[in-house]
C-alpha cells in the first residue's frame, strides 16, 4: 500500500514547528503504523535526512509511551465492531501501536500531529513532555505504608465487586490520549483513574479525601483545562476508563471540601 | 580475583535472618548523609527507590522512558508466584524454592532462590498493602492460577496485566518518596557509563536525551536494575528501549558478566510475518490448554490449514510427549516447533510458524465457551494478523522472551566491583538456566523491596559518607575521564555518517543471533557466529547511518549506541553458549541431548564439568574475556535429570 | 478568588440548576398564557409576594456567577490547548450543544436582556396588561422569530445542560450517564420547545388584541407612575371568578 503523510515537524519547543509531507511506499497492509513510521525513517536515514521522532517503546499498548494524534484522532481511528456485539458491548479500545494500516485505504492522505496541549509541551516533532501527569501523581497517587509493615495480604477482605471496579480504573496507562482528544485539554479522566482506584479499596480510605483535593490542585497548576462533560476522553481512551470515575472524583473533592 | 558468592552459613532456611543480624546497621540520623543511584525503575528499580527512600537514603532514579512508569516490567502479563498457599494444596516456601530450582535445571544459587521463596509471601502482603487490586474471589479472599512447571495453583494475578499493576504498586511507593523529598526522578535520561573510582562504583555518565548532553552524578553506590538484553535478538517480545548498554558498560569497567548464554524463548508468540516487524507479541501460554498444536505431515504442504485432512496432520506434541501433550514445558514445546519447521514443514509467510487450532475445543465446548476463556486474546490475534482464529488455526512460534545472564553478583546482590549492585532481570539471577512463569516479577521485588534495603546498609555501613578521602563530586578526574569516553564513543557514531539504518544493521544482527544460537546451538555454528560478529560490527562502524545532532532529542542515536553495545555482547554471548558444552534449560547444545531411551532428544546436562556459574571478565580492548566459575552447591535440592514425559 | 477547577464546576452546575428550576416554573406560568385571565392574575400575585425582590436578586446573582464561572473556565480551557490541531475528528461522544456552550450561553444572555426589556420593563399598561403586551409583541413577526430562535440555541445549551450538571456534581453512577444523558436532553429540548410555542401560538394562533372579547380594562393604570402599579388588568369576563383583588394605594 502507498500513503502520504502529512507530518509535524518540530526541531524544539522553542521553534515553530510546520508540516511536512512524505511518501510511504510498499508498505504491508498488516505493518503497524508505528512500524510504516520506522520504515520512512529508515529511508530518511539512508538518504541522510533527519527521522521523524516519536515517542514509544512496548509496541504492545501496554506502556503508555505512544502517542501521535492521526487524522484528528489520539491513537487514531477508533476500532468498528468485528461482528455482531454483544448488547452494551463497546469495540475495545487500542493505542497507536495497535493500529494497523489496513485500517487505512489505499493512497490516504495520513495528518500525523503530536498530542497537543499547554501542558504538554512539545519537546521535537511528535514527542511531547507528559511529566505533568508524574507530578499530579507525586501528590498523593500512592497509599502511604512502608515496605514491611503489611498484614497477611487475606486479612482484608475485598468485595469482588469493588476489587473490579477498582481494577477498571486502574487499567490507564497514563498515555495522555484523554488530554489529546479533550477540547479543554482537561485531565479529568487521567486523575480520576487513580483516585478512583484508591477510593475504591478499603486500603485507600485513611488519605481519600486528602488525596483528591492534593491530586486536583495539581492538576490546576499544570494548566490542564476543566472538564465540561464532553465525553471524548473516554471514547479515545485505550484502556476504556470510564466517566464514572470523573463522577466519583468530583463527588469525592466536593465532600472533601464541604467536609473541611 | 576470585568469586565469594558470599553465602551466610546455617541451615538454608536461617541464611538471610542470619545475614541480616550479621549486617552492621546505619544509624538512622546517618542514612540522610548517603547517596544512592538506582538506575531503572522497573520493579527492582522502583522498588529499590522507594524502600531505600523510606529508610532515609538520598535516591537518585534513572529512566529512560518519559515516565518510570513505562519501564518494562509494565508488559507482563501472566501472574507472580508467591508460596503463600492459600489454595491449602500443599505449597510451602521450600516448594517453591525447589520448583524453581528444578525449573531452573540446577544452574541456580539455591540459597539465593531459597530466599526468594521465603520474601514471595511479604511480597503479595506488600502489594495488596499498596493498593494492587489482584483478582478476588466472590468471598473476598485473593485468587489464584496455576502456572507452567507446578503442581501448586500459586499465582496471583490481576487480569491480564499483572506486571503493569505490580510495576505501579512499586512506582507510587516510589512516587512517595519523591513527594517526601527522598527520592530525585531523571526521567530520559540514559546511563552510558559507569563511574568506577579506585576499584568502587560511585556514579554514572548519563545522556539527558531531551537535551543531548552528558551529565554525571556521583553518590556512594549504585544499583542497576535495567532489565534484560533479548533485544540482542532484535525480534523478541522486549519493549523496544530495553538495552544491554547499562550492564554492558559496567562489564568493561571491571563488573563479571555472568551466564549471558542463558536465554528464555517463549514458545506461543505471534510469528513474524514480514521483514517490516519490529517486534514480537507474546500470546498468553494458556492458550495451549485447549489448542491443539501441529504442522502438516508434508514439507512445502501450503493448502490453508482448514483443507488438510485430519490424518495429513501432524501433532507433534501429542505425538512425541503422550503424557503432556500440548502442555508441554515452554523449552521442549519451543524446540519442536523449530524442529517441525526445520523440516520445511513450517506454515504461514516464512515457513516459519506452527498451527495452533480450537477446531476441536469448539467443537467439543462450543464457541461462546471459547470465547469466554480466550476472547481477548483472540482481538489481540485478529488485530495483528487479520484473521479469524476461531474460524483458522491461530499460526505460533516460539520468540526470546527473557534473559536469565546477567551481572554477576554475591548473595548480597552485590558485584565483584565494590558499591555495584545489580537487581532484577539485569543480574545472573536466581532462574538458573531457565525461569518458571510468574517469577520474575517475584524476583524484582523481591530484589528491591526486600534485599537491597538490607544488604545496602550493611554496605554503607562500612562507607564514611564525611571523609575527604571519600568524598567526589562530578569534577573529579575519573569522572571527567569517563566522561570524555562517553563523549567520543557518540561523536564516533556521529562521524561514520553511512548509508545503512540503524534498524537494518540490528535486524542482521538478530537474525545471526537466532540462527546460530537461539532455540538450539551447535558448536560449528557458534564458532561461524563468532567469525560474523565480528564482522558485522565492523561494518556497522562502517556503514551506520545517525542521522541529526548531539544536542538535541535524537533517537537514531540512541538506537545506534545500543546496537552498538549489542554489537560487542553478541559475541561474548555467543561465547558463552560455545564454551558451556552441556545443555540445561534453555541453553540447548545438539551435541548434548540424551540419545536413547524415553528421554531421546531431551537436554543432557553434565553435572560433572558444568555445575557452576561462569562469570566473564574484561581484559580490554582486542583482548580475549576471561572465564571464571563459581561452582554451585547443593545441599537440600539434589541434582536430578528434569523430566516432563 | 481562584478557584480549583471542581470548585468551579460546582458553582456552575448548581447555579445551572437552580437556572433550569427557574425556567421550569417559569414556563408553568408562562403556560397560562392561553388564559389571560390566569396570566395577568398570575402576574399580578408574583408581583404582590414580598419575597418577588429578593427572588430577582438572587436570580441576579445566580445568572452573574453562573456567566462568571463560564467566562472564566472557557478563557481557561481556550488557554489548555495554545496551538490547536490542524484535523480533528469526534469519537462520537461530544456534540455541537457541548461543544458550544459558550456560544449559546451567550446567545440566551443576549435574549435575556432583549426579553426582560421587553417584559418586565415593558408598557404593561395599553389593552390586555401584560397578557396584551406579550401577545403585541409576539404579533411583530421579526420578535416571535427572534424568540423561537433563541429557544432553539437554549435548547442545545440545555441538552447538554443538564446530564453535565450532574455528572459535574458527582451524581452519576457507573453505567447511568448515557440514560441520564438522553432524559437530560429531553428535559432540555422539553423546556425550549415549551418556551417556543407560546411566541408561535401567540403570532399565529392567538386572537388579536381588538378581538379579545374576555378583556376589559377596568382599571386603567395610565395615570399612575410606572411601577406602583400593580393591579392592570382584570378580567371582566371571568364572571363566576373574583376580580383580582384591587390593590389599595
Ligand atoms: C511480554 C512479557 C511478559 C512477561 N510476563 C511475565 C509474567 O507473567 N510473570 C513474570 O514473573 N515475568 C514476566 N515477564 C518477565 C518480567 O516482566 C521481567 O523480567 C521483569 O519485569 C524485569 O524487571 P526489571 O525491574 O528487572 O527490569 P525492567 O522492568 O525491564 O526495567 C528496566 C528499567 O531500566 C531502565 N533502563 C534500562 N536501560 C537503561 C539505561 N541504559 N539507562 C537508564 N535506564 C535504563 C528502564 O528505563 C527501566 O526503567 C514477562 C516479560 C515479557 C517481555
Ligand atoms: C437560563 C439560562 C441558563 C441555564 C438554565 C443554564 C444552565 C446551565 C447548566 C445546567 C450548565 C451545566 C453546568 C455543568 O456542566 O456543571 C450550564 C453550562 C454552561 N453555561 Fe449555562 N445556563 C444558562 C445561561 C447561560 C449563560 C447566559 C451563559 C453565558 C453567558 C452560559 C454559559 C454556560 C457555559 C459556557 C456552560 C458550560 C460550562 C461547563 O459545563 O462547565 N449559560 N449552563
Ligand atoms: C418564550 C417565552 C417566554 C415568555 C412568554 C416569557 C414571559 C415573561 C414575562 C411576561 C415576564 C415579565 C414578568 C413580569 O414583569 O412580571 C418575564 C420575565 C422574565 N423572563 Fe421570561 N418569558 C419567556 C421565556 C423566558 C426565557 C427562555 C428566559 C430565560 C432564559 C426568561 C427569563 C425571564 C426573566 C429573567 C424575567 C425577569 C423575571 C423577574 O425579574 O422577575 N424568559 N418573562
Ligand atoms: S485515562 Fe485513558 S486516555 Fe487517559 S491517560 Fe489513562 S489510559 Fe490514556
Ligand atoms: S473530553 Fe474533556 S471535557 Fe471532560 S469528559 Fe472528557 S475531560
Ligand atoms: S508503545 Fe507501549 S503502549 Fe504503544
Amino acid at each position: 500500500m502507498n500513503f502520504t503523510l502529512k507530518v509535524w515537524r518540530q526541531k524544539n519547543a522553542s521553534t515553530p514547528g510546520k508540516f511536512v509531507t512524505y511518501e510511504a511506499k510498499n508498505i504491508s497492509a498488516d505493518a503497524s503504523f508505528l512500524e510504516m513510521l520506522d520504515i520512512v525513517n529508515n529511508e530518511l536515514d539512508s538518504k541522510g535526512e533527519e527521522a521523524i521522532m516519536f515517542d514509544h517503546d512496548c509496541r504492545e499498548g501496554i506502556c503508555g509511551m505512544c502517542s501521535l494524534h492521526i487524522n484528528g484522532l489520539p491513537h487514531g481511528p477508533k476500532l468498528q465492531h468485528q461482528e455482531d456485539p454483544a448488547p452494551g458491548e463497546k469495540p475495545r479500545g487500542r493505542t497507536t501501536c495497535q493500529l494497523y494500516m489496513r485500517e487505512f485505504k489505499d493512497g490516504d492522505t495520513i495528518v500525523v500531529e503530536p498530542f497537543r496541549a499547554k501542558a504538554f509541551p512539545i519537546i521535537r516533532d511528535l514527542v511531547v513532555d507528559r511529566s505533568a501527569f508524574d507530578r499530579i501523581m507525586n501528590k498523593g497517587g500512592y497509599i502511604s505504608v512502608n515496605t514491611g509493615t503489611a498484614q497477611d495480604a487475606n486479612c482484608l477482605p475485598i468485595g469482588k465487586k469493588e476489587a473490579d471496579l477498582s481494577m477498571d480504573a486502574a487499567e490507564c496507562i497514563a498515555c495522555g490520549a484523554c488530554v489529546a482528544s479533550c477540547k479543554n485539554a482537561s485531565a479529568m479522566l487521567f486523575v480520576s483513574a487513580k483516585v478512583s482506584q484508591f477510593a475504591l479499596l478499603p486500603q485507600g480510605q485513611p488519605e481519600r479525601y486528602k488525596r483528591v483535593v492534593a491530586m486536583v490542585d495539581q492538576m490546576d497548576k499544570e494548566g490542564f483545562g476543566n472538564c465540561t462533560n464532553e465525553g471524548e476522553c473516554e471514547a479515545n481512551c485505550p484502556k476504556q476508563i470510564s466517566l464514572a470515575n470523573i463522577a466519583r472524583m468530583n463527588r469525592d473533592y466536593i465532600w472533601a471540601k464541604v467536609m473541611s | 580475583m576470585a568469586l565469594n558468592s558470599n553465602i551466610p552459613s546455617g541451615p538454608i532456611e536461617k541464611k538471610w535472618e542470619n545475614r541480616k543480624f550479621e549486617m552492621k546497621l546505619v544509624n538512622p540520623a546517618n542514612k540522610r548523609k548517603y547517596t544512592v543511584i538506582v538506575v531503572g525503575t522497573g520493579l527492582a528499580g522502583a522498588g529499590a527507590a522507594a524502600s531505600l527512600g523510606e529508610l532515609g537514603y538520598n535516591v537518585l532514579s534513572f529512566c529512560f522512558q518519559d515516565s518510570p512508569r513505562r519501564a518494562h516490567s509494565i508488559a507482563a502479563q501472566g501472574g507472580i508466584n508467591a508460596a503463600k498457599n492459600y489454595q491449602n494444596d500443599g505449597d510451602s516456601v521450600h516448594r517453591l524454592a525447589y520448583d524453581t530450582v528444578k525449573g531452573g535445571d540446577y544452574r541456580a544459587r539455591e540459597s539465593n532462590v531459597y530466599r526468594l521463596a521465603q520474601n514471595s509471601v511479604s511480597i503479595i502482603d506488600h502489594c495488596v498493602a499498596l493498593g494492587v487490586p489482584f483478582a478476588r474471589e466472590y468471598g473476598g479472599m485473593l485468587s489464584n492460577r496455576s502456572f507452567g512447571g507446578a503442581q501448586v495453583s500459586r499465582t496471583f494475578y490481576a487480569r491480564g496485566q499483572t506486571g503493569q499493576q505490580l510495576l505501579l504498586g512499586a512506582y507510587s511507593a516510589m512516587k512517595r518518596q519523591v513527594e517526601a523529598g527522598k527520592v530525585k526522578e531523571y526521567t530520559r535520561h540514559e546511563m552510558l557509563d559507569l563511574i568506577v573510582v579506585d576499584g568502587v562504583a560511585r556514579g554514572i555518565v548519563t545522556r539527558n536525551l531531551i537535551t543531548g548532553k552528558l551529565e554525571s552524578y556521583v553518590g556512594d553506590a549504585v544499583c542497576l536494575c535495567t532489565g534484560g538484553y533479548g533485544n540482542l535478538y532484535f525480534l523478541a517480545t522486549y519493549a523496544k528501549g530495553c538495552n544491554v548498554t547499562a550492564i554492558w558498560r559496567a562489564y568493561k569497567r571491571g563488573a563479571y558478566m555472568a551466564n549471558p548464554c542463558y536465554t528464555q524463548i517463549h514458545p506461543t508468540c505471534i510469528p513474524v510475518t514480514g521483514d517490516y516487524q519490529s517486534k514480537l507479541t507474546l500470546m498468553s501460554e494458556s492458550l495451549r490448554n485447549d489448542g491443539r498444536v501441529w504442522a502438516p505431515k508434508k514439507a512445502g504442504d501450503n493448502r490453508p490449514p482448514n483443507q488438510i485432512p485430519d490424518d495429513e496432520r501432524d501433532y507433534y506434541l501429542e505425538r512425541k510427549y503422550p503424557a503432556f501433550g500440548n502442555l508441554a514445558p515452554r523449552d521442549i514445546s519451543s524446540r519442536a516447533a523449530k524442529e517441525a519447521c526445520d523440516e520445511g514443514r513450517g506454515v504461514g509467510p516464512g515457513g516459519r510458524g506452527v498451527y495452533l487450532d480450537f477446531r476441536d475445543a469448539i467443537k467439543r465446548d462450543g464457541l461462546a465457551k471459547i470465547r469466554e476463556r480466550y476472547g481477548n486474546l483472540f482481538d489481540i490475534y485478529q488485530e495483528i494478523t487479520n484473521e479469524n482464529a476461531y474460524e483458522t488455526p491461530m499460526r505460533i512460534y516460539p520468540a526470546i522472551h527473557y534473559t536469565m545472564g546477567g551481572l554477576w553478583v554475591d548473595y548480597n546482590l552485590m558485584s565483584n566491583l565494590q558499591g555495584l549492585f545489580v537487581l532484577g532481570e539485569a543480574n545472573f539471577s536466581d532462574h538458573g538456566a531457565n525461569r518458571l512463569g510468574a517469577s520474575a516479577l517475584m524476583q524484582g521485588l523481591s530484589d528491591g523491596f526486600f534485599i537491597i534495603p538490607y544488604t545496602m546498609g550493611g554496605y554503607l555501613a562500612h562507607v564514611k559518607p564525611g571523609d575527604p578521602k571519600w568524598k567526589i563530586d562530578t569534577n573529579h578526574p575519573v569522572v571527567k575521564d569517563t566522561e570524555r569516553e562517553v563523549q567520543a564513543r557518540l561523536d564516533k557514531l556521529m562521524a561514520v555518517k553511512g548509508k545503512r539504518p540503524v534498524d537494518v544493521l540490528h535486524r542482521e544482527l538478530g537474525l545471526a543471533m537466532w540462527e546460530k544460537c537461539g532455540m538450539a546451538r551447535n558448536e560449528k555454528g557458534l564458532k561461524e557466529l563468532l567469525q560474523t560478529i565480528p564482522e558485522m560490527r565492523s561494518k556497522f562502524w562502517k556503514d551506520v547511518a545517525v542521522t541529526g545532532e548531539q544536542g538535541e532529542l535524537n533517537q537514531v542515536l540512541e538506537r545506534a549506541g545500543r546496537v552498538a553495545d549489542y554489537m560487542e555482547f553478541g559475541e561474548l554471548l555467543a561465547l558463552d553458549a560455545l564454551e558451556r558444552r552441556e545443555s540445561c534449560g534453555g541453553h540447548f547444545r545438539e551435541e548434548s541431548q540424551i540419545t536413547e531411551g524415553p528421554e531421546k532428544g531431551e537436554c543432557k546436562r553434565d553435572d560433572e564439568n558444568f555445575c557452576h556459574v561462569a562469570a566473564w571478565e574484561y581484559k580490554g580492548e582486542g583482548n580475549a574475556p576471561v572465564r571464571h566459575t563459581e561452582p554451585l552447591n547443593y545441599e537440600v535440592f539434589k541434582p536430578a535429570t528434569r523430566s516432563y514425559k | 478568588m481562584n478557584f480549583s477547577s471542581i470548585v468551579k464546576k460546582t458553582f456552575m452546575a448548581f447555579t445551572g440548576l437552580a437556572l433550569v428550576g427557574f425556567l421550569v416554573t417559569h414556563l408553568a406560568g408562562n403556560l397560562m398564557i392561553f388564559s389571560p385571565e390566569k396570566f395577568n392574575a398570575y402576574a399580578h400575585m408574583l408581583e404582590q409576594n414580598p419575597l418577588l425582590v429578593p427572588a430577582e436578586i438572587a436570580l441576579l446573582a445566580i445568572f452573574l456567577v453562573h456567566i462568571y464561572m463560564a467566562l472564566k473556565l472557557t478563557a481557561e480551557n481556550r488557554a489548555a490547548r495554545t496551538e490547536s490541531y490542524e484535523v480533528r475528528n469526534t469519537a462520537g461522544e461530544s456534540t455541537w450543544a457541548s461543544r458550544n456552550m459558550m456560544i449559546t450561553g451567550v446567545i440566551i444572555l443576549f435574549f435575556v436582556i432583549i426579553h426582560v426589556k421587553m417584559f418586565k420593563y415593558g408598557d404593561k399598561t395599553g389593552a390586555g396588561g401584560l397578557w396584551g403586551l406579550v401577545i403585541r409583541e409576539f404579533k411583530q413577526p421579526q420578535v416571535a422569530i427572534f424568540y423561537v430562535a433563541s429557544m432553539i440555541f437554549m435548547g442545545f445549551h440545555l441538552s447538554h445542560a443538564i446530564s453535565s450538571a450532574l455528572q459535574s456534581l458527582g451524581a452519576l453512577k457507573p453505567g447511568v450517564r448515557p440514560k441520564v444523558r438522553r432524559l437530560g436532553a429531553v428535559i432540555g429540548w422539553g423546556l425550549a420547545i415549551g418556551f417556543a410555542i407560546l411566541p408561535l401560538w401567540a403570532w399565529l394562533i392567538a386572537k388579536d388584541e381588538p378581538s379579545m372579547p374576555n378583556i376589559q380594562i377596568k382599571l386603567g393604570a395610565a395615570d399612575l407612575p410606572r411601577g406602583t402599579s400593580t393591579s392592570t388588568s382584570t378580567p371582566a369576563g371571568a364572571e363566576n371568578k373574583p376580580a383580582a383583588p384591587a390593590h389599595a394605594e
